[in-house]
């Protein structure tokens, strides 16, 4: 098992190397650079072209890829034009905002999805497979700004049910010892459950946006997945002979579906980080991808490479977790790879 | 091993490595500003207790808190409350409270000064500092800091260079320490606008200490330092530098005038979409929001829950065409253009009437502004069908790119008016809109035949707005506008303090700028701030810059 780990994490690295370098030609196409932004509307053209020469973009994009190169190799990811910090800092700060963001869209869009999903293809065709259906159609079809303003405008300012959108926590209050940066585990670890249900109904309105959109895709996989594993014969078999319903899912047709749907749930985890824009931006997230949008406005080279280089790096490494979970789900996935390093 | 074991063992392997991802950050603030998670006080927190805390959200982002650099809106006004310039307006209370800064002004940094004509024609101003102002660490505000400040305009890498030859300031040796009290300033001018800098935030002193032990081999003037960190003696001083979560002012103990701030707190939210603050605010969330679309202030209006402030300011939005790009190289063809812009459409569908009428280079609330000439931008579509014809210029095959911002959805929607104006007299138009940098950058090289833009003058000058906007050379003068006989006009107003002269002078070059028409001047857009109803001292200055120090909420329940 460890060695099929290293395995995989010597090849996670190499498309790591690989996507920091298209990363770097492609953000190099966009047009514009942020130094004409920095310098302001009073600047002077020998400020704007001091400003890119501070930033190094005066050099040939060979000498700018060798800085870059030497910078990744220590972890840097550039300065920021806009805010002149380094965006490995900024990035850094503002990822477990993205990430407990996303979990819990995922875990939430999960609980939803999945027993949906199930519940569709054990009553293929009859009324609740429908009803399960046309939900993930209104999912998939939802415009998430739409549904934000939504939710915002219902539970908070008609009902007051929910706090408004300023971000990860109210006003003044002090957060947990960061351990994790989930605020909401970091809560849990150091005893503060106060601060645990301001986090979690700070978390609500954004969490059930998302995953109103997320269970869509969740669904549909489970659905097929499910669908296709009890069309298998060794599920008629154990019905005939009367195995219960619930033992029969749980433990056999989940197994067998897993795989698909842990692939679902891993690509739309990563799908988040990149596309929790909109969703930071109305609820004055402090995310990455709130982050990132502010990067792309001002056209802030920099931040705009290390926010796609970061996005990919956790793609990569969340294909590396998956893999893992499909080892634990799939014996034979577990024992091809120790028979690989034998 | 058993199974279960195995599988419980590579379970918590899975879940270490999903919270590592989390956790190889920190939630806290960025450790170069020094700032804390620190527990401060929630603000109302006994009923029927009014709060002196307020909570406000701005137009964007703060970005960098650095004097002396281009920074967001945001940034501004969180460095006006920070330091401290040497002199400010005086303010007159209108009838609905809005509290508006006149052309007169008294001593801030300064407990008082003189302005005298020196022997080689400019000024000498003199300064005598207040001995009880400190910095909010504690130390005494001295002349060396003023000095400082202004050495570091001047010789800094920052844009204010640029402003302080407007009036007659371009060396350090014209800014002289007299004693730790008293700062000398001579200019080589008579420059109206002379008073009017010195209320600017910029010239607010720096702690010359904290500064010079934050310097670096590369950064003489520590700009990298101030990015993230103040050290001034103006209203407030920064108790948490969070801009993501939340920036938190507390009132400066060393302020001189710390018995007129009237609030013990401010926290400045980061609430990108303005829908949202609308809404925070109309339930009481937030006691200021600021940078509201028109459209969204005149749904406000009808809500007894908040106030909205508005007042004229001299801001210009603008349609700049390029005059060395054809079809613009032709003066008929840029007046037809002219008389084709909808400008009453705009004013009251694009801004929902809170603007005014531009009508000129020159705003129509700025001294010198004259309303014969500026009456000649009107609509007139016979008129622009006419001049089209007299240029000249074969339409039938020509689209014009007309480039807006991603960031500025009046401009956009202007655009699209503007576009359909254009079509009325067979002038295609295709709008683009374009992310913010790569318009900053094709408007610098020039690329961009026709734009919409805006710009805003501190000091509320004409001929500081005309030479920065629309002289020869001006790197700002994004129509590329160029008249020998125009820029003299502005020299011979510019340093003059005779109202007459600078009347006349005015008057001539904003004729010629209406004939040679490079710019159709669309709006001035009013300066709105909604507040919470019971919130007062809501104040309006040269800048047009959102200020803290003088709002209320001792009505607030």
């Amino acid at each position: 098992m460890w060695g099929f780990l290293v395995r995989r994490l010597t090849t996670a690295f190499l498309v790591i190397v690989g996507v920091a370098v298209v990363v770097f030609f492609v953000i190099r196409v966009l047009p514009g650079d942020g130094a004409a932004l920095r310098a302001g509307p009073y600047a002077s053209a020998e400020r704007v072209a001091q400003i890119r020469k501070d930033y190094g973009l005066d050099k040939s994009l060979f000498s700018q890829f060798c800085v870059y190169i030497k910078d990744l190799s220590h972890g840097r990811l550039g300065t920021s034009m806009r805010t002149g910090k380094n965006v490995t800092g900024e990035l850094f700060e503002r990822l477990p905002a993205s990430l407990e963001l996303a979990f819990y869209s995922v875990l939430l869009a999960s609980i939803i999805g999945l027993p949906l999903g199930a519940l569709a293809a054990i009553k293929r065709g009859k009324v609740a497979d429908q009803m399960v259906r046309f939900f993930a159609v209104i999912g998939s079809s939802m415009a998430l700004f739409w549904l934000g303003i939504l939710l915002i405008y219902l539970f908070f300012y008609i009902l007051g049910w929910s706090p408004g959108p300023v971000g990860r926590m109210s006003v003044g209050q002090t957060l947990p010892p960061s351990t994790t940066g989930f605020i909401t585990i970091d809560a849990l670890i150091h005893g503060q459950f106060a601060v645990l249900g301001e986090a979690i109904k700070y978390l609500a309105l954004p969490v059930v946006t998302l995953s109103f959109v997320l269970s869509a895709p969740i669904i549909k996989i489970t659905r097929i997945a499910v669908l296709n594993t009890l069309n298998m014969e060794h599920i008629r078999t154990a019905k005939s002979i009367g195995v219960s319903s619930i033992d029969l899912i749980w433990r056999d047709v989940f197994r067998n579906a897993a795989i698909p749907i842990v692939t679902t749930i891993g690509i739309v985890f990563g799908y988040m980080l990149g596309g929790n824009v909109i969703v930071e931006f109305l609820f004055a997230w402090p995310g990455v991808g709130r982050y990132a949008y502010t990067a792309i406005q001002n056209s802030d080279i920099d931040a705009i490479q290390g926010f796609v280089l970061l996005v990919g790096i956790i793609y990569v490494l969340m294909n590396v977790v998956i893999d893992f979970v499909y080892m634990f789900i799939d014996p034979r996935v577990r024992l091809g790879s120790d028979q690989d390093s034998k | 091993m058993s199974n279960k074991n195995l599988k419980i063992k590579q379970l918590v392997a899975v879940a270490i490595l999903v919270i590592a991802l989390g956790a190889c950050s920190s939630s806290s603030p960025s450790s170069d500003s020094g700032a804390t998670d620190t527990a401060v006080a929630t603000a109302d927190t006994t009923a029927g207790v009014a709060s002196t805390e307020l909570v406000v959200a701005l137009s964007d982002t703060t970005n960098m808190i650095e004097l002396h650099s281009f920074k967001s809106t945001a940034a501004y006004s969180i460095t006006k409350s920070l330091y401290e310039p040497l002199l400010r307006q005086k303010f007159e209370t209108r009838d609905d409270g809005l509290q508006v800064g006149t052309l007169e002004h008294e001593g801030a940094g300064a407990e008082s000064y003189t302005v005298e004509v020196s022997p080689a024609g400019g000024f000498v101003a003199t300064f005598k500092l207040r001995a009880n102002a400190k910095f909010s660490d504690g130390s005494p505000v001295t002349a060396a800091d003023y000095k400082y400040t202004f050495d570091r305009s001047i010789k800094g890498p920052g844009y204010i260079g640029l402003l302080l030859p407007f009036i007659g300031v371009d060396s350090v040796d014209q800014i002289k320490v007299v004693d730790d009290l008293t700062l000398e300033i001579t200019t080589k001018v008579q420059s109206p606008l002379f008073e009017r800098f010195m209320t600017f935030q910029v010239f607010g002193a720096i702690n010359k200490k904290v500064a010079e032990a934050n310097k670096t081999a590369d950064d003489e003037w520590s700009f990298k330092y101030f990015e993230t960190n103040a050290a001034g003696s103006g209203p407030y001083m920064i108790d948490t530098y969070d801009p993501e979560n939340g920036i938190v002012l507390v009132p400066n103990p060393g302020y001189w005038d710390a018995a007129n701030v009237k609030n013990t707190k401010v926290t400045v939210l980061a609430v990108p979409d303005a829908s949202q603050r609308a809404l925070l605010l109309q339930k009481g969330e937030l006691d200021l929001a600021d940078g509201l679309p028109p459209k969204m202030v005149t749904d406000l209006l009808a809500d007894p829950n908040v106030k909205v402030y508005k007042s004229a300011s001299s801001g210009v939005n603008y349609l700049a065409m390029n005059v060395g790009v054809k079809p613009f190289d032709n003066q008929a063809f840029r007046q037809a253009i002219l008389y084709a812009v909808p400008y009453e459409g705009i004013i009251s569908g694009v801004m929902y009437g809170f603007a005014a009428p531009a009508n000129g280079v020159v705003s129509t609330s700025m001294e010198t502004y004259d309303s014969a000439i500026g009456a000649g931008y009107k609509t007139d579509l016979e008129m622009a069908k006419k001049k089209l014809l007299e240029s000249k210029v074969d339409v039938s095959k020509l689209t014009i790119p007309l480039a807006v911002r991603e960031s500025r959805l009046d401009d956009q929607a202007a655009a699209v008016l503007i576009q359909d104006g254009l079509r009325a007299i067979g002038v295609n138009v295709e709008v683009q809109i374009l992310p913010d940098g790569d318009f900053a950058t094709k408007q610098n090289a020039n690329e961009l035949p026709l734009q919409i833009h805006d710009w805003s003058s501190w000091g509320e000058d004409p001929f500081y707005q005309m030479k920065f906007l629309t002289s020869c050379g001006s790197f700002v003068n994004y129509s590329r506008f160029c008249s020998k006989d125009y820029d003299k006009l502005i020299a011979e107003g510019i340093f003059s303090t005779d109202k007459a002269v600078r009347q006349a002078a005015s008057s001539k070059a904003q004729q010629i700028f209406v004939d040679q028409a490079p710019w159709a001047p669309l709006w001035s857009a009013d300066r709105t701030v909604v507040v919470k109803s019971c919130v007062t001292g809501v104040d309006r200055d040269y800048t047009l810059v959102a200020g803290f120090s003088k709002l209320n909420k001792e009505n607030c329940k």
